[in-house]
């Protein structure tokens, strides 16, 4: 135990690290450490200052968030095909974002996050004030939502291509372009989240069973189920709005961090944050110096480091047991 | 025992709807069979109706001279080369994706379970967008492109599964993976593309019967056809694993054999009909669940699934049509506005959705 | 059924287990939890494939027959079955005759007369409509065993019929297995965990431990002190059943007098 949080530790340090000192230009290591805590930074610590530490808290606020949702997803939804954007919070965040540039004409990054922000929460609202009953339920209403938010999107983008061209980058997932102001508007918001389902370790694990021997353990199963799915929502709203719709992140890092540690959901749910930076952070670098000086954008890299990972741990077997 | 023993209707034991015809006896139950009937009916009829809207619109006269060959060369081209396809296409498509739903749903267990679960449309997706992307504008190309992607990546990640003996839940992992990776493809290459090829390729990928050529249809239909025969021949030792591995070999359904059989058929036939109409969303989740929520059936029922589907896609495409008849608007946009609020409509209103 | 071997990967379940089952004879299988009673059960019905041996059935190798010829000689009731939502009892019991029926001929007088016969059997008649949900356990399991008879098979396997059971319906349901032995010659395999019902009703004793068949015989022979001792590790007292004579088996608390316990057994305390 004391080796896999030793190793959890290590890992995330080195991906913020190699968030902060990778990048399309070579900076020497002496200048990341100066950058964040000199006075009257030179020309180059305050671009590691104004670009990569917003790109990297950005990336570890997602990654964070993504993980825990889409472990809480999962299990209330007790499906393995669930992902934290199922119940529309994503479609609705799209939905949000292309609304702000057609109506409003937003271009900022900041202006999207709001606007996607908006639509995701008109969207969970909608949901829970539809009532959580059962899993199966939820899970068909979500899919109905989000399918006809999308399409609305697609018919949207498809009539009118200027808002197709401004919106394709945020729609394919990226993290860099926010400035740390943007990102710090939705720490609040995933810090709700996060403590809320960090609270209920416990009731997740007792959803995890069947019906019944939820209840006998003591689990009000309605408002349980409604607690949790809210701050899932509440996390994949904000992570979404900041970066764009990433829900790979969500489906896949629950499952590797299953595969690693288990499905005790004390061990879990942090191995799953700690594994969505990590995935996050590790395919943004990665990104950015493999086709230096372009970059890859998160949301093709997570899937391009992240699907080869989910299916060999998958396949490894299931320790735990 | 404990219960009356006395004799008893003997209807109750009976299947319900027992068609016999000489030596044939058939159990339906009426209200599937009504439901399969009454969708089927409202496939053709929409299909039907879509020969006469578009952007020229034709009397009944006019349709049935074009149709033999006769009236002017223009009608004669209108009907026999983009109209019939088209609207042979949504009924044909609509029904295999809602048929392979069904079955990857009772397959995999799963109801989120779609042919995307092995990644049929995002390889589909991959191979269209490459050759879009490449400047061909040929659907032919197009369609043998996404056909080839789409039995890629099945294959794949059955492959894969195989190799290392993936089981359960195991398998759908496998194939979130694969999908996504064909996905990052698609997205990698679109933020790339000029505006023009991006246009089309959203097009594509949104699913849309506007450019289905006669060619194309012709060939999609006769491998969804070869496809389907074993699934429609091993339809009841499918059911029949719903009881479990252990009841279901022991009823004698050779399960193994039957799922793999009708996974690849499901397969086939899904890669077939996203290589004629690109991946038209929703239609192949949802049609398993429209039809059970119609017919009120505990199980999946894969015709009415079929069914259901061949509906919401011809008369998706109705409506494009008569909505905006100028416009080159993807009739995947309108499988889910139609079909997203009624399946939000039955499903709050309905009790004992499992 | 000749030197049958079970696997499951490197780990080896059952080890060469010699059994013949005499046609319209009831056996019971015993012995502990997980020493390879199910699985044993399960290869039997061809669901395993042993890694050694054969199982013959009526003087063919049931891997050489076919899957659906098995089906109709031999029926199983798995230990928990679980049956798809919204099944009404005459849907379960009529999916029993699956391996009667044809593509084109879903339904006979035959297939009318098994269902009304199995529901009759296992006193479930006015039942038929109800969903297996709404059931209690006991009829619930009940249904699954009209299921299984519905089958009409010559052989039936019975993963612990008795369980969630009360002792009436205990009762009833081997009652209803022996009527089935006397009246159409079924042969019948059961696990079963009370051992005083195996004395009650078996012709047949199969005692297990670890994988292994450590004794067979009739009930008398097996039913006794020592190899109780010796397959659950465990004192018991035998004595005849007041109303049968068959064995009667008493335990002997822990705590209470010892009962001498030979050398075999102690190793297993």
């Amino acid at each position: 135990m004391a080796c896999v949080v030793g190793g959890a530790v290590l890992l995330l340090a080195g991906a913020i690290a190699a968030s902060l000192g990778i990048g399309s230009r070579a900076v020497p290591w002496s200048d990341v450490w100066a950058a964040l805590f000199a006075e009257q930074p030179t020309s180059t610590q305050s671009l590691i200052r104004s670009i990569r530490l917003p790109r990297t808290m950005a990336g570890v606020v997602v990654g964070l968030a993504l993980g825990a949702a889409g472990v809480v997803s999962q299990t209330v939804l007790r499906n393995p095909l669930a992902d934290p954007g199922l119940l529309g919070v994503s479609a609705g965040a799209a939905l949000g974002a292309v609304l702000g540039i057609v109506v409003f004409g937003i271009t900022s990054i900041s202006g999207f996050v709001w606007c996607a922000f908006v639509g995701a929460g008109l969207v969970t609202l909608g949901v829970v004030a539809l009532g959580v009953r059962t899993p199966a339920r939820t899970l068909l209403a979500g899919l109905a939502l989000s399918t006809a938010l999308d399409a609305i999107t697609a018919f949207l983008l498809l009539v009118d291509r200027t808002t197709l061209e401004r919106f394709r980058s945020w729609g394919v997932g990226s993290l860099s372009g926010r400035d740390l102001e943007t990102v710090m508007q939705v720490v609040p918001i995933i810090g709700v989240g996060l403590v809320t389902v960090a609270l209920s370790v416990r009731t997740l694990d007792g959803l995890a069973l069947p019906d019944d021997s939820a209840m006998a353990l003591g689990i009000r199963l309605a408002p349980a189920r409604t607690v949790l799915l809210l701050s899932m929502a509440l996390l994949c709203a904000a992570a979404t709005a900041l970066v764009g719709p990433l829900a790979f992140v969500g489906l896949a890092v629950p499952h590797i961090a299953r595969s690693i540690v288990g499905p005790r959901h004390d061990r879990l749910l942090p191995a799953a944050m700690v594994l969505g930076v990590v995935l996050l952070l590790g395919a943004d670098v990665i990104g950015r110096v493999l086709v230096r000086p372009a970059e890859l954008e998160v949301g093709v890299m997570v899937a391009i480091v992240g699907a080869p990972t989910l299916i060999v741990l998958a396949l490894r077997g299931r320790p735990g047991r | 025992m404990t219960a009356s023993n006395g004799p008893r209707p003997v209807s109750a034991i009976r299947p319900r709807g027992l068609v016999r015809l000489g030596p044939l006896t058939v159990a339906i139950p009426p209200r599937v069979l009504l439901v399969a009937l009454a969708l089927g009916a409202a496939a053709l009829a929409s299909a039907v109706g879509s020969l006469f809207v578009g952007e020229v619109s034709l009397g009944p006269s006019e349709v049935l001279a074009a149709l033999s060959g006769e009236g002017p060369r223009q009608n004669v081209f209108l009907l026999q080369s983009v109209r019939l396809p088209r609207a042979l296409a949504g009924v044909v498509i609509g029904a295999t994706l809602g048929l392979s739903g069904a079955v990857f749903q009772v397959l995999a267990r799963n109801p989120l379970a779609s042919p995307d679960v092995v990644g049929v449309q995002s390889g589909a997706a991959a191979g269209a967008v490459l050759v879009i992307l490449s400047g061909t504008a040929a659907a032919g190309r197009v369609s043998t492109a996404a056909m080839t992607g789409g039995l890629i990546a099945a294959i794949i990640v059955g492959g894969v599964s195989r190799l290392r003996r993936a089981f359960g839940d195991q398998e759908l992992v496998v194939g979130i993976g694969v999908a996504a990776l064909f996905e990052a493809f698609v997205a990698y290459t679109l933020v790339r593309a000029d505006t023009a090829d991006l246009v089309r390729a959203t097009v594509w990928l949104s699913g849309s019967l506007v450019n289905v050529e006669p060619a194309t249809v012709r060939a999609g239909t006769v491998a969804i056809v070869l496809a389907a025969v074993p699934i429609v021949v091993l339809a009841r030792s499918l059911g029949a694993t719903a009881l479990g591995v252990d009841l279901a070999r022991v009823l004698g359904v050779r399960v193994g054999a039957v799922r793999a059989t009708v996974g690849v058929g499901a397969v086939v036939a899904a890669a077939a009909a996203t290589s004629v109409g690109g991946p038209i969303p929703f239609v192949a989740l949802a049609a398993p669940h429209l039809g059970r929520l119609l017919a009120r059936s505990p199980g999946t029922s894969l015709a009415v699934s079929a069914a259901t589907g061949a509906a919401l896609l011809a008369l998706a495409d109705l409506i494009v049509r008569l909505v905006a008849p100028t416009v080159a608007l993807p009739v995947g946009l309108l499988t889910a506005l139609t079909g997203a609020p009624l399946l939000f409509v039955l499903v709050l209103r309905r009790d004992t959705v499992r | 059924m000749h030197g049958l071997r079970v696997a499951f990967g490197a780990r080896t379940v059952v080890h060469d287990v010699d059994l013949t089952f005499a046609a319209g004879t009831l056996t019971a299988i015993v012995g502990p939890n997980a020493c390879g009673k199910s699985t044993l059960l399960r290869a039997m019905a061809r669901i395993l494939r042993p890694t050694r041996g054969a199982v013959i059935l009526q003087g063919a190798d049931v891997a050489s027959l076919s899957t659906k010829e098995v089906a109709r000689r031999l029926g199983l009731l798995p230990q928990a079955p679980t049956a798809p939502g919204g099944v009404t009892v005459a849907d379960l019991v009529r999916r029993g005759r699956f391996p009667h029926q044809g593509r084109f001929r879903q339904w006979s007088e035959q297939d009318e007369h098994a269902v009304q016969t199995a529901l009759e059997h296992t006193g479930l008649g006015g039942l038929e409509r109800r969903l297996l949900d709404e059931l209690s356990g006991g009829q619930r399991q009940r249904a699954w065993l009209a299921m299984a008879l519905a089958q009409e098979a010559d052989i039936l396997l019975l993963d612990e019929p008795t369980t969630f059971l009360d002792l009436p319906h205990q009762h009833e349901v081997l009652d209803v297995l022996e009527d089935l032995r006397r009246a159409r010659g079924t042969t019948i395999v059961a696990v079963l965990h009370d051992l005083n019902q195996a004395g009650a009703y078996a012709q047949q004793v199969v005692a297990m431990r670890d994988g292994s068949v450590v004794a067979q015989g009739t009930p008398h022979e097996i039913l006794t002190e020592a190899v109780i001792a010796d397959v659950y590790g465990m004192a018991v007292r035998v004595v005849p059943n007041p109303v049968d004579g068959t064995p009667l088996i008493v335990p002997i608390r822990k705590g209470g007098p010892r009962w001498p316990v030979n050398k075999t057994s102690r190793q297993n305390l």
